[in-house]
């Protein structure tokens, strides 16, 4: 479904919907934008961008109450469920919605990058050993488990403290901690408001990567575009072995998600929300059930972090078996 | 009779569940999901589980129960070759699954369900004028 709305550009780097349009599914649903929608994308990328229905999301999600400034659109934009993937949007903490949909099913899905000071010459005899040995530390695909199993109480713990769970515990080095962003954990987890299914999902798949678009690679540095940047990472030049991990908060974050969209549902009527799209479920965020879901998505989180940072201390294990060195000398 | 079959879709997967009646098209959507999990790998039936759900709609009622069917395979470690449903009355429903134990080797050739979405979700009725159906999509 392409799009056939008004657009407005702003500059060579952004276009505008104005907050007057009235797309057919607001008109049936009595609704208005309350912002405009502002999309970050040159003429180029726009053409893809209008192919699909992805701005009548970012249109959808402009009409949510508490909406702050615009409903944005990152250059990555493209249809996703209920928002769309690459939607920005803030909400007034006091008078505005927090909604499951928008954190998305995968809670903290992102990447870790792991440098290390090996150069590509290092490795090169050596990367089909490596792979398989990755392979055997970090499973990956269906119905896999890992060979962390967490107990109710560790399961707890995990979902309080994150990344600091997995180094109090041995997977990995205090100083990971210090390189993580928001030190690997957000304050305020409280496992009370995680379903039993969710924290039964999340027992056996700690260090574990999934399926879909999730990986693991062995990568090379190419280029350095910004060397006070790359100089920050601990990136130094061409031919630099780093390892890629990209991953989230598993079968516990979908979990979440699935339990509080229904949550959400619920306290669409009972806090009279109407909605265009149900994926959108909301609550006021100053509700019982919008602190609750803030509460879990904390949790859903810290997992993530918990697992990005045990997969990390599986990963440094395959380089020493393989390569006979220990991690802390391979950097 | 029980059936399904694919809808196109570019990120995730999309199935159209058919039944003689709408119990059937539930229970087909939930052995679809098995088929895309395990590739059609064959299940042996050597186990039975029970799965109760209750909502209060008919789609929530499918999301739900179709969420349950992820817990059976991530949490009970099971596959299922046949199930069972019926509505005990409007929005609540009982599931009899017949399966075995799921093990990587033999089962673990297709894609990984995470999630239910109510995205592009229909459910129609034909009340035994005619097949029921139901889509829904599901995050691979």
């Amino acid at each position: 479904m392409a799009w056939h709305g008004p657009l407005n550009r702003l500059d060579d780097w952004r276009v505008e919907i104005p907050a007057s349009y009235q797309s057919k599914s607001l008109q049936r649903f009595r609704l208005e934008m309350k912002v405009p929608g502002v999309i970050y994308a040159d003429e180029k990328m726009l053409g893809s961008i209008l192919a699909d229905d992805s701005l009548e999301q970012v249109v959808n999600v402009a009409t949510l109450p508490g909406i702050v400034g615009a409903s944005m659109a990152m250059p990555d934009i493209h249809h996703g469920y209920g928002f769309p993937i690459g939607g920005v949007a803030a909400f007034d903490a006091a008078d505005g919605i927090i909604s499951p949909g928008g954190v998305g099913y995968d809670i903290n899905c992102g990447v870790r990058l792991l440098r290390s000071d090996l150069t590509v010459d290092d490795i090169r005899s050596r990367v089909p050993q490596l792979i398989d040995q990755m392979f055997q530390n970090v499973p990956c695909g269906v119905g896999s488990e890992g060979s962390v199993r967490l107990s109710a109480e560790d399961t707890e713990q995990v979902l309080k403290k994150g990344s600091r769970w997995a180094v109090e515990n041995g997977y990995g080095w205090s100083d990971d901690i210090d390189t993580t962003e928001d030190g690997g954990c957000i304050r305020g987890g409280e496992a009370s408001v995680v379903s039993d299914t969710a924290r039964k999902r999340g027992r056996s798949q700690l260090g574990t990567l999934g399926a879909g678009n999730h990986f693991l690679e062995i990568q090379m540095v190419d280029e350095i575009f910004d060397k006070k940047v790359a100089d920050a990472f601990g990136i130094f030049g061409k031919g630099q072995i780093v390892t890629m991990i990209h991953t989230g908060s598993r079968g516990l974050g979908h979990q979440i998600c699935t339990d509080f969209l229904e949550v959400m549902r619920r306290a669409n009527k009972k806090y009279g929300i109407p909605l265009v799209d149900r994926e959108l479920a909301c609550a006021p965020a100053s509700s019982i059930e919008g602190q609750d879901y803030f509460t879990a998505m904390k949790c859903g989180a810290n997992y993530a972090w918990a697992n990005r940072q045990v997969i990390t201390h599986f990963v440094r294990q395959a380089f020493e078996s393989v390569l006979g060195q220990s991690s802390k000398e391979l950097g | 009779m029980k059936s399904f079959k694919y809808i196109e879709h570019t990120a995730d997967v999309a199935i159209m569940a058919s039944g003689d009646t709408l119990e059937e098209a539930f229970a087909s959507a939930a052995e679809a999901m098995f088929e895309i999990i395990t590739d059609s790998s064959p299940i042996e039936p050597t186990r039975q589980i029970v799965v109760e759900t209750e909502s209060d709609d008919m789609e929530s009622l499918l999301v739900s129960f179709l969420s349950k069917m992820i817990v059976v395979f991530e949490v009970e470690r099971m596959v299922l070759d046949s199930v069972e449903v019926k509505f005990d009355d409007s929005y609540r429903l009982t599931a009899i699954g017949t399966g075995e134990e799921f093990i990587e080797e033999k089962h673990g050739h297709g894609l990984h369900i995470k999630g239910v979405s109510y995205h592009m979700i229909e459910i129609f009725d034909g009340h035994g004028n005619g097949p029921s159906h139901v889509r829904v999509l599901f995050d691979v």
